[in-house]
């Protein structure tokens, strides 16, 4: 029929356009608002730590357009990986199911990277749902560009809307088209989380699994995450633990390869105190602002930082005056669009860290006092 | 009925929805790449 002169005529008719542009908007709403988009995917627990983001960006896309039943119940932690390793969900519900009676399973939505404009971008789509909390964790230096920091990375480039740039980007002509394109039109919005849940949907990873619920030991979380080395680091991690000094545990960093010890450096020797007015700064006190006039309670934590970092004096791996200068910045902030702030810099002793940054998954215990804050501004 | 009338809304159909179809999938899998995430300690 398509071939025939009845086919060529219909080419060339509006009617036939328009019908296709309608058959588009059926199409795009069965994809994006529906289960085929937002419904469970092997693709969200993948192990390949290149997917990890996009993987998490997708699951803070579903916290916003398919929220659970009892979303406006819940609490919700945003953030990068401090938190989504600090504060495991079954952690934390546990920990608030004994302070608080029934609170909705905790969604955290921390994203891999995730800098202050990745935060802010995230917002743009959250306040279009309810929650009774929201918990906006930040670390000293995610108000900051330098190598290996970013403010805004791929979240931003995947949830870019909105009738204004990001404070955190330089935005080409490109850019902008394509900012005002996922504005208006959710297939194009979603283009790239769908063509990636469409293919898992084909072929499923076979490898993904979902990170534990508990994890009941640091071997257990170095074989996630260092497979076969994980002997190794374990060993070397219990070094540090027998003889805990800045020494050990650089050896301990450094057992599974150079890439995290020399990304520390470079990203502390480029990076600069933050201002006010700076990008990172703009990024946060919007993102405050957003959250503020759309009603959401709440709260600003600064993320624990590892004590064994008083022991590098020369300031190779941190800069005490540039994280004093972060947190004037954030407290400011907080002050200024009255939301509490909670300063946790001081919460955890350098046993319970991955790493500089990284509190250890359940065993390192943030989420305990996490939990009694938490019900603090929940019951409030 | 005219049979040339039967076949030009079906044709019209047809030919909207691979029109819709083609649109949808050009964006889909012509666009819509994986964004690599470069480990750099997180």
């Amino acid at each position: 029929m398509i071939g025939s002169d009845a086919g060529r005529q219909a080419a060339a008719r509006p009617v036939t356009w328009m019908l296709g542009l309608a058959f588009l908007v059926l199409l795009d709403a069965a994809v994006t608002r529906t289960r085929v988009l937002w419904g469970p995917t092997a693709f969200e627990h993948t192990g390949d730590i290149r997917q990890m983001t996009m993987a998490q960006t997708y699951i803070a896309a579903r916290a916003a357009y398919a929220p659970s039943a009892r979303a406006a119940e819940s609490v919700v932690l945003l953030g990068n990986s401090r938190i989504w390793l600090g504060a495991r969900p079954a952690d934390l519900d546990a920990a608030l199911a004994r302070r608080v009676a029934g609170v909705p399973p905790v969604e955290n939505i921390g994203i891999f990277g995730a800098g202050a404009g990745d935060l802010e971008m995230l917002s743009r789509h959250l306040v279009r749902r309810r929650a009774r909390v929201v918990v906006v964790t930040v670390g000293t230096d995610d108000l900051v560009e330098a190598p290996g920091l970013r403010l805004a990375g791929i979240p931003e480039e995947l949830l870019r809307i909105g009738t204004e740039p990001s404070p955190a980007v330089r935005e080409e002509l490109a850019g902008r088209l394509d900012r005002w394109g996922r504005t208006v039109w959710p297939l194009w919005r979603f283009r790239e989380l769908t063509r990636a849940v469409l293919a898992d949907r084909l072929r499923p990873d076979p490898t993904a699994r979902p990170f534990p619920d508990k994890v009941t030991d640091t071997r257990m979380l170095f074989e996630i995450m260092h497979g076969a080395a994980a002997g190794r680091v374990e060993a070397a991690y219990q070094r540090w633990r027998r003889e805990p000094s800045l020494a050990r545990f650089l050896e301990y960093l450094a057992e599974p390869g150079p890439a995290y010890l020399d990304t520390i450096a470079r990203r502390n020797a480029g990076a600069r105190a933050p201002a006010p007015g700076a990008p990172g700064a703009r990024a946060f006190e919007r993102l405050l602002a957003r959250l503020a006039e759309a009603g959401w309670r709440t709260v600003v934590v600064v993320m624990p930082e590892n004590p064994v970092l008083a022991e590098d004096t020369d300031h190779r791996w941190h800069d005490p005056a540039r994280a004093e200068a972060a947190f004037a910045l954030i407290a400011a902030a907080a002050a200024r669009h009255d939301v509490p702030l909670v300063d946790a810099r001081r919460w955890l002793g350098a046993e319970a860290f991955l790493d500089f940054d990284h509190p250890l998954p359940g065993l390192g215990g943030f989420h305990e006092p996490l939990a009694e804050e938490v019900a603090r501004v929940y019951g409030s | 009925m005219d049979p040339e009338g039967l076949a030009g809304p079906a044709a019209i159909v047809l030919r909207a929805a691979l029109y819709a179809l083609a649109v949808a999938a050009i964006v889909i899998w012509g666009t819509g790449e994986t964004h690599v995430f470069i480990y750099q300690g997180f």
